[in-house]
């Protein structure tokens, strides 16, 4: 897979604080890269030094195997950027904004037009668009953002949080336009702390923990790696659940734990053995089965095994 | 053409930012509109109002009193106070601005003094109160020095008169005393020619005598007769001897006083020369004054303070000053806090991440700012123009030429303030502080004149005092481009090298960014 933007043994430090440490990335193209990891782990650092924003203190970041910082202006022409908190005017209306950065990326008149038009339509602001930014609800202004980031049909679009702030509806359209944006050959970059978001969303993710990644590849990939047990989540209609623990083997359970009437079930052994003994003490105790259900772990399951074990 | 277009687009951004603020909108077009009428309409006179004079005496003498009088006259308020104590606590407490202590025996004959009180924290009102009420006293003063002068020119003028009546007198004196000298002279000459002595055997009475006794012997006694005449013509004549005797000594004694009169008019010769030499020195000396107008007297140089240009209200002093002082603070405070805004505003990272140069973005806030001033400028001139009429039109070009390269230099400096300082806060203090310092060490709160030496040198390197110095030129002294022509070329380069410092600072605050 060929590398759009390559991150080699990058280090940054605030004053004494150490926020990147040596970390080396490959981000493919035409892809969504995720980029997750607790809050001040670096991802925000990370973006901005990929983008020249801040000045790296070692390493260096290649953009279609070039230095950056050697050709930051075809770099800043080809990459779009919504950050996690806002940056447009708040004083001017949507439009306004859109045709002001929009000419500061160099594109005619027409284009801009075009362009507001159909991403106004895209991230559902064509009713505001006359609108000050600053009287924007929460969720309008993270659009406006991403709208911003957008008006110059960018190559590599990063996206910090790009969920924050979103109802849930706005938020699952949110996800399939950054899959649309991906789909038409835009590479994605993004980081957010909604683990189950960026399961839906990425193509590969990148773990950064402690000022280092820690592990890149896919989600599969990391479950593969960091997540083997299966869960099997029981909901039965007498809600009692201690006669399913007597009749387990030991050996081919993790742990056992209640959340409400649901009852879940950590496998040592594979789900479907486990399920098969759980089905047998059911029915000899003659109770019913509301809802069960096979669970591979969540992304967020991984992730905390892997930034326990580091 | 992409050039033009981002650069129309910062500038159009920048204004529509800063008319949206309805604050800045309102200081942008209504605060130089508010402050040229404001200061139009006060200072467009030439006169002081409002002075409070403070006066005390034990007695009010007919002078304290015609003072006072003269002093009300004008614009001044007197206020007669019971005591010198209270005239000062009122002076202190500001109800009055001056406070006079005339003496009790205030009069022409004695020496008196008056004694003004003024409180000299209000510095730049003293001067003003000192020259009002000085030049008051002062006329009054003169006036009575001028009456003084006169009596004495009068007395001097009869002197001169009477000298001219008796400046002949002397001369026909000594005329009278060298005739009568002459006549004496002449007297005792005539005295002195007289001779009286007469001897009596120069009659031959003896030789007779002899004869007759012969004649008488030879003839006895016809002869007898003869003898008898004869000896009776002898006691006659030594009668008539005896007379002449007594003549001699008479006229010896006519000769000795008229010789003492002699004397005498001698000496009244020599007196009358003298008094005549004296009158004679009088009349030089009377006639010697050079000036016989009391006028003149007492004030022998006259001088008057005519002013270079035709009397103006203060509000043509004031001009140059308030122009510049609005270019100044604009200058500085609108860019220092367009620049400080756009660095700490959200907005700034997609604007540094855009694919524009910095230099563009410096060149857009620079316009905009000049835009604004200009706005500001035109709306102050509008203004003026309802105040000075047709001569503001004649300086314009040198005077727009003038405050576009010291709206740039005010503009640059804020520009550097805002890429030096981090917060709003403290760039709109740093810039707030920086044109107070302009002002303080201008010639507008106090004359340059009155600081030390060194930091008056350095004082006069101030850019408001250099443009309020060109505007003065232009504006009042009507000088036209060339009476400026070396300074301007002194300020370009200036501008230029603050622009330097403006992509020096601008680097550097963009580095610290980045860092």
């Amino acid at each position: 897979m060929d590398s759009l933007l390559e991150v080699i043994g990058v280090s940054k430090k605030f004053k004494r604080k150490v926020v990147l440490h040596d970390v080396n990335l490959d981000i493919p193209a035409g892809k969504i890269f995720g980029i997750i990891g607790i809050s001040g782990s670096g991802k925000t650092t990370l973006l901005n030094s990929i983008v020249g924003f801040y000045r790296t203190d070692q390493g260096q970041v290649l953009y279609q195997g070039k230095r950056i910082d050697r050709g930051l202006h075809q770099v800043r022409k080809e990459f779009g950027f919504a950050t996690q908190t806002n940056s447009f005017y708040p004083k001017l209306t949507v439009e306004e904004n859109l045709h002001y950065f929009g000419t500061l990326y160099g594109l005619q008149k027409k284009t801009i037009a075009a362009n507001i038009t159909k991403i106004l339509s895209q991230l559902q602001l064509e009713d505001v668009r006359h609108i000050v930014a600053e009287n924007l609800s929460g969720g309008m202004k993270r659009r406006l953002d991403m709208a911003c980031a957008l008006i110059h049909t960018p190559k590599v679009l990063i996206l910090d949080e790009p969920t924050e702030e979103l109802d849930p509806r706005l938020r699952g359209e949110m996800i399939e336009l950054i899959k649309q944006i991906r789909d038409a050959g835009t590479t994605i970059i993004v980081t957010s702390h909604l683990l189950w978001e960026m399961e839906r969303l990425c193509d590969q993710v990148a773990v950064l923990h402690n000022s280092q990644v820690v592990h890149v590849g896919s989600i599969e990939q990391l479950r593969s790696l960091y997540g083997k047990n299966e869960e099997i989540h029981l909901e039965t209609a007498s809600g009692k659940y201690e006669y399913v623990t007597r009749s387990l083997k030991k050996n081919d359970v993790k742990k056992t734990e209640q959340r409400g009437n649901t009852f879940i079930i950590h496998c040592n052994a594979p789900g479907e053995q486990v399920l098969h003994q759980v089905m047998k003490a059911v029915a000899k105790k003659k109770d019913k089965i509301n809802i069960v259900d096979i669970r591979k772990p969540s992304l967020n399951d991984v992730f905390m095994k892997i930034v326990n074990e580091k | 053409m992409s050039f033009a277009r981002k650069l129309g687009k910062i500038i159009g951004k920048n204004l529509k930012l800063i008319l949206r603020s309805k604050g800045s909108a309102l200081i942008v077009f209504f605060g130089p509109l508010f402050l040229i009428l404001l200061v139009g309409t006060a200072f467009n006179t030439s006169s002081v109002y409002g002075i409070r004079v403070g006066v005390y005496a034990d007695q009010y003498t007919s002078l304290g009193e015609s003072l006072v009088q003269e002093l009300a006259g004008k614009q001044f308020t007197v206020e007669k106070l019971a005591s010198k104590e209270t005239c000062i606590e009122e002076l202190k407490a500001g109800t009055i601005h001056v406070c006079s202590i005339f003496p009790g025996d205030l009069s022409i004959e004695k020496e008196s003094k008056i004694i003004f009180y003024v409180d000299p924290s209000r510095i730049n009102l003293v001067y003003l109160v000192i020259e009002g009420i000085s030049s008051q006293v002062e006329t009054k003063s003169e006036e009575i020095s001028l009456q003084l002068t006169k009596g004495i020119l009068e007395v001097l003028t009869f002197t001169k008169e009477q000298l001219g009546h008796v400046k002949a007198s002397p001369m026909e004196i000594t005329h009278t005393s060298q005739t009568g000298l002459t006549s004496l002279q002449e007297a005792d000459r005539l005295l002195g020619e007289q001779r009286f002595a007469f001897l009596e055997n120069e009659l031959e009475f003896d030789t007779i005598e002899e004869q007759a006794e012969q004649l008488r012997q030879q003839y006895n006694a016809s002869v007898n007769g003869i003898l008898g005449a004869v000896g009776r013509s002898k006691a006659t004549l030594r009668e008539k001897l005896a007379m002449l005797e007594r003549s001699a000594v008479h006229r010896d004694s006519a000769r000795r006083v008229l010789d003492a009169l002699k004397n005498n008019f001698n000496k009244q010769e020599e007196e009358a020369a003298k008094l005549e030499s004296a009158i004679q020195g009088i009349d030089q000396k009377v006639s010697g004054i050079a000036s016989t107008s009391a006028g003149k007297l007492v004030s022998p140089i006259s001088t008057s303070i005519e002013p270079v240009i035709a009397k103006k209200t203060h509000l043509n002093y004031l001009f140059p000053t308030l122009i510049m002082m609005i270019v100044m603070f604009m200058g500085v405070l609108l860019s220092a806090l367009l620049i400080i805004r756009e660095k700490t505003g959200i907005s700034y990272f997609r604007n540094f991440i855009s694919p524009t140069s910095e230099a563009l973005f410096i060149l857009g806030n620079y316009l905009t700012n000049i835009l604004i001033i200009f706005l500001q400028l035109v709306i102050v001139l509008a203004v003026a123009f309802y105040f000075f009429k047709d001569a503001l039109f004649a300086v314009l070009p040198g005077m727009l030429l003038v405050l576009f390269l010291f709206a740039s230099l005010f503009i640059f400096l804020g520009m550097i303030i805002g890429y030096l300082f981090r917060s709003e806060e403290t760039s709109i203090l740093a810039a707030i502080s920086i044109s107070s310092i302009f002002l303080f060490f201008s010639n507008t709160i106090l004359p340059l004149e009155t600081l030390p030496v060194v930091i008056k040198k350095i004082a006069s390197y101030n850019p408001f005092v250099i443009g309020e110095s060109m505007l003065k030129k232009l504006m009042v002294f009507q000088s036209g481009i060339a009476g400026v022509q070396e300074m301007l070329l002194l300020v370009i380069g200036v501008v230029a090298g603050v622009f330097l410092l403006v992509l020096l600072t601008n680097a550097l605050s963009k580095r610290a960014t980045q860092a």
